[in-house]
């Protein structure tokens, strides 16, 4: 998919809302080419960076650093805020992750993570998906990895016209074979998107 | 609305198995037994072990008294569980428990007595990382089972679920007052003989003593070895609950079940014999096992045809429709169960078959038509049966006081779809009824079905409304009714009014059936709306054996007649589940059918089989040559039954209106019955083409293409303009999408 | 987005061209490029459009 259900628009009111201070410092775990990052910078004047483990080089790819995002190459408790756009369910130790975005976010930072969901039956895909997961269990890890749940937003509704769009630009079959998984497969799972915006807790 | 979700709460799915309400441990035997089927001996025997504690011991001493609640014990013999379980340990890769790492809890335990239930209990709190010490009075732990089984094996079947965990055994020490023990908790087993510290049981609590803090179980307070083992286990739970939240005072769980016999379909088969006379091999214990029915309430699953199709009971279904109905922020927008909610035939054999009466058909009715009130039920699933039956009640429909100025006492209703399906049998009904009833009017109309599966709740109350003024106009006759549907409709929202079946007539006149049936051999199918009328049931038997056939019962007949598929109109939804349902309904015998519903015929013609509705049994049709008339066809069938019947029987002409010079192949005719696309509609798409101008022209094929929105599809027709006005009709399509064109429409 | 069919106004006398045209369902809107006349934008879908992406799409809809 280009764009996360929502687009750059959903991302923006979702920053807003949180009344982050100028120049704050936010990073973007799993930031592709960094298109984000740089819209964060640009429009909100944010001290914004992405982390890709495997960053794309589109020519642009300014405040990009290749790191994981296990280890963070930032010093404790020095971001406002860290968002995770369709990565959450990529990482293969979710639970190292959120240690690392604890480490990482001031004591009240915001920790944004955007993902597909399963309304039906969970799975575990190859493709560029991974873990679909049910919504409480993903309310459940950020809980259990010390963050308080502050707002979730259903974005299910934008997935779906984004996805009816895809049959009709006839790219439906490259995104199953995409995100290795059927038509049939993808039924089951009933995918939903939701963006869970959370609070690291103290201590 | 929450009428189900408060009903569903009795339903027996998740009721303990007999066996299970029988087993001193509560042993989940369809869980232990159903790893065993698949031959996982070794996670088997684990489910075993972590239930029973000492598996060598509970599997030699156990009385079974699983065995006298078995089903199977008159159907070839009760599962010989206890060998079962024997051959669990003896096939498990190992009989050592898993090890796990977990840290020690910081609360310290004493059991007073190291017989086996106080051996029980300590192995239970021990596996939990309690610190336990037990303290025997004599020399050796086991008591009064070691006069039972050889002491060594004893010791060994010990010693085996501690292999992991570490308790303090003091032995030779007699405790004398429980005063000097200062502990969190306290478990008293001292077996028949031993002391009871003056202790007395708190009925409130499970294993509770007046005293806080103290347990007691085993023989001590009369139960025998398994059970005592059992008190051991269950002690260990309340103990650790009492740790917990500090109260003594919580019943043990409830062992008993809900689940009853009849909810059980036996499957007879002679209990295996084990070829050594002692214990099961490998493939003795697979075939015993495979024996036990796993006993559960499945009822609506295995006969509704919606619950088997997609492996749901009542539970999953209410909570589908709960999340559909009242999205909560968990599930979003979920719109989960709307194509379930249209898939149901509501043919009632749910409630029929389950034995707390739970109606889920009538629970998925409810959701559907709140599910409408909202707009977000997709219109496509209802809109065509809709238009159907509104086509029904305007253009097609009759009301006719009887012929002759004759006083009305009888208003003949035949339903709207036996005239679509074949206008003669409605005039030779009307005819034979005003022969021997002349004071028989007459009503064309729809009764307001399809308007109910919809949920369309505005359209359905009209529809019934308008009924009802017509019925009280006529000076409220008895209804005669041909079909069983409009019947179950009329009882359930117009019960005020009487009636009786078209077929009870031609008994009662003694009427000789014209078709003779010369012995051959057929079936009744009842239809699902008869599932409560055993008259009409044994009328039609009666009839269909004065005919001359042979009548071969189905399995599925009387009250437990199936729907054809026609009901609810769920082949829109869902077109391979209709499939599914209508290849089951024609495949339960070789036979031809008789039935008294026009939908059960035509859709069973319709896949091949051969069925006679039996007015054409009585009326002597020969069916033989009989092509199903597709949904256009089904239209045209009431205008002209209209027309024949005002000009027959009241010498009223009416203009025939319907005679369009229209030409289409009979294979594209077969085409747009398949997607139901009316030929009128497509002649209204044409009829907008050609005086809007709106229309796209094809030079190659020499054709015009145009489409027009009715209702809410979109249909597209393709046509060429022949000499003389005539139209010829080259191809139909139709979508749900609608084309947002602006400054149009 | 090719059409075989060279499909040509009535009522303009003009040629189809692709032009981008909007869609409903249940609430959601699409868009997809169709031949169009250029002068009063009558559309044209074809049956092989309606039978493969546009049911396709009506089922996920339904099935959301």
């Amino acid at each position: 998919m280009k764009t996360h259900p929502g687009g750059i628009e959903g991302t923006d009111r979702a920053i807003t809302r949180c009344t982050l201070p100028p120049h704050a410092l936010v990073l973007d775990l799993g930031c592709g080419t960094g298109s984000t990052v740089r819209h964060l910078r640009h429009t909100h004047g944010f001290h914004a960076w992405g982390i890709d483990s495997d960053p794309v080089r589109d020519g642009e790819s300014g405040g990009v650093i290749h790191a994981r995002a296990e280890q963070l190459p930032f010093a404790g408790a020095c971001a406002d805020a860290v968002l995770m756009e369709c990565s959450f369910s990529l990482m293969q130790h979710p639970g190292a992750v959120l240690d690392e975005c604890r480490r990482v976010l001031k004591p009240d930072g915001i920790l944004i993570v955007s993902d597909m969901i399963a309304r039906g039956e969970p799975a575990r895909l190859n493709g560029c998906l991974g873990r679909i997961e049910r919504q409480e269990t993903v309310l459940t890890r950020l809980e259990r990895g010390g963050f308080s749940i502050e707002d979730v937003e259903d974005l299910t509704e934008d997935l779906i016209r984004q996805w009816g769009q895809m049959i009709l630009d006839r790219n439906a079959e490259r995104f199953y074979r995409e995100i290795g998984a059927d038509a049939a497969m993808l039924r089951r799972i009933r995918c939903g998107y939701c963006r869970i915006t959370s609070r690291r807790r103290h201590a | 609305m929450a009428f189900l979700h408060e009903l569903v709460v009795d339903c027996l799915q998740f009721e303990r198995a007999f066996c299970t309400a029988a087993c001193p441990f509560c042993l989940d035997i369809r869980d232990f037994v159903g790893k065993l089927q698949q031959g996982r001996f070794n996670i088997a025997y684990k489910t075993y072990q972590q239930t029973v504690g000492f598996p060598g011991i509970v599997s030699t001493l156990c009385p079974e008294p699983c065995r006298l609640v078995c089903p199977m014990k008159d159907a070839g013999g009760a599962i010989s569980l206890r060998l079962l379980e024997r051959a669990s340990m003896d096939f498990a890769r190992t009989r050592i428990p898993d090890q796990f790492n977990m840290p020690w809890k910081p609360r310290r335990i004493a059991v007073v007595g190291g017989g086996i239930s106080g051996l029980a209990c300590a192995l239970r709190l021990a596996t939990r990382k309690y610190r336990v010490t037990v303290f025997e009075r004599s020399d050796r732990i086991g008591g009064h089972l070691n006069g039972l089984i050889d002491p060594d094996l004893l010791r060994e079947e010990i010693d085996r679920p501690f292999t992991h965990e570490t308790y303090e055994l003091k032995l030779n020490t007699d405790i004398l007052s429980l005063d000097s023990l200062d502990w969190d908790a306290v478990y008293v087993a001292t077996g028949s003989d031993g002391p009871d510290f003056g202790l007395a049981l708190n009925p409130d609590g499970a294993f509770a003593t007046n005293c806080p803090g103290i347990f007691m179980g085993g023989s001590r307070i009369g139960h025998d070895t398994v059970r005592a083992i059992a008190d051991g286990l269950n002690a260990a739970n309340a103990i650790e609950r009492y740790l917990k939240i500090g109260s003594m005072n919580q019943p043990d769980e409830p062992q008993g079940t809900r689940l009853i016999p009849e909810a059980i379909r036996i499957i007879p088969g002679e209990a295996i014999q084990p070829g050594n006379g002692g214990t099961f091999s490998k493939d003795e214990a697979i075939l015993e096992a495979k024996r036990c029915l796993r006993c559960t309430c499945d009822k609506c699953n295995f006969h509704s045809p919606l619950m088997s199709y997609f492996s749901k009971f009542p539970k999953r279904i209410t909570e589908e429709v709960e999340v559909t109905l009242k999205p909560s922020s968990l599930d979003g927008h979920a719109t989960l169960a709307t194509r379930l909610m249209s898939t149901c035939m509501h043919c009632g054999l749910c409630k029929q078959v389950c034995p707390v009466d739970i109606d889920t058909g009538e629970f998925l009715l409810a959701s559907h038509r709140a599910m409408r009130e909202t707009g977000k039920m997709p219109w496509a699933f209802h809109e065509f049966f809709l238009r159907d039956m509104a086509f029904s009640n305007h253009d097609a429909a009759l009301i006719q006081p009887p012929p002759k100025h004759t006083p009305c006492d009888r208003l003949f209703f035949p339903g709207c779809q036996l005239g679509a399906s074949d206008p003669d049998l409605v005039i030779e009904s009307y005819r034979f009824l005003l022969k021997y009833h002349p004071g028989t009017a007459l009503m064309l109309q729809c009764c307001g079905a399809p308007a109910d599966w919809g949920g369309d709740d505005p359209m359905h109350r009209a529809a019934i409304g308008s009924i009802r003024t017509a019925w009280e106009g006529l000076g409220r006759p008895t209804l005669i009714f041909a079909c069983p549907m409009c019947r179950q409709m009329f009882a359930k929202y117009l019960p005020e009014i009487p009636d009786e079946f078209l077929y009870g007539l031609f008994e009662a006149e003694g009427i000789t059936p014209g078709i003779r049936g010369g012995g051959g051999t057929v079936s009744v199918y009842d239809p699902c709306a008869s599932r409560h009328e055993p008259h009409v049931q044994e009328t039609i038997r009666n009839l269909a054996r004065k005919a001359g056939f042979r009548l071969e019962p189905l399995f599925m007949e009387r009250t437990m007649a199936e729907c054809c598929s026609y009901g609810g109109h769920v082949a829109i939804a869902h077109p391979p589940y209709a499939e599914h349902a209508i290849r089951k309904r024609i495949g339960q015998n070789d036979h031809p059918y008789i039935t008294y519903c026009s939908n059960c015929r035509d859709i069973f013609e319709k896949s091949g089989k051969r069925t006679y509705h039996i007015l054409d049994v009585m009326f002597g049709r020969d069916v033989s040559g009989r092509v199903q008339p597709t949904v256009s066809e089904r239209q045209t069938n009431r205008m002209h039954l209209k027309h024949r019947l005002l000009r027959d029987f009241w010498d009223v002409e009416t203009m025939n209106a319907f005679e369009t010079p229209l030409f289409l192949s009979d294979e594209l005719k077969r085409k747009l019955d398949r997607d139901r696309i009316l030929e009128s509609d497509l002649k209204t798409v044409i009829d907008d083409c050609e005086t809007t101008g709106r229309k796209l022209f094809d030079p190659v094929l020499n054709t015009f293409t145009g489409h027009k929105r009715i209702g809410n599809m979109t249909y597209w027709v393709e046509y060429r303009l022949k000499p003389g006005g005539a139209i010829e009709i080259v191809n139909g399509y139709c979508h749900r999408m609608r084309i947002e064109e602006p400054g149009h429409e | 987005m090719s059409d075989p069919k060279k499909l040509i106004c009535h009522r303009c006398n003009r040629e189809l061209e692709l032009r981008k045209v909007d869609f409903s369902y249940l609430g959601h809107t699409f868009y997809t490029d169709l031949p169009c006349c250029p002068e009063c934008g009558l559309v044209h879908i074809s049956e092989e459009l309606v039978r493969n992406r546009i049911a396709e799409v009506e089922m996920q809809l339904e099935d959301k």
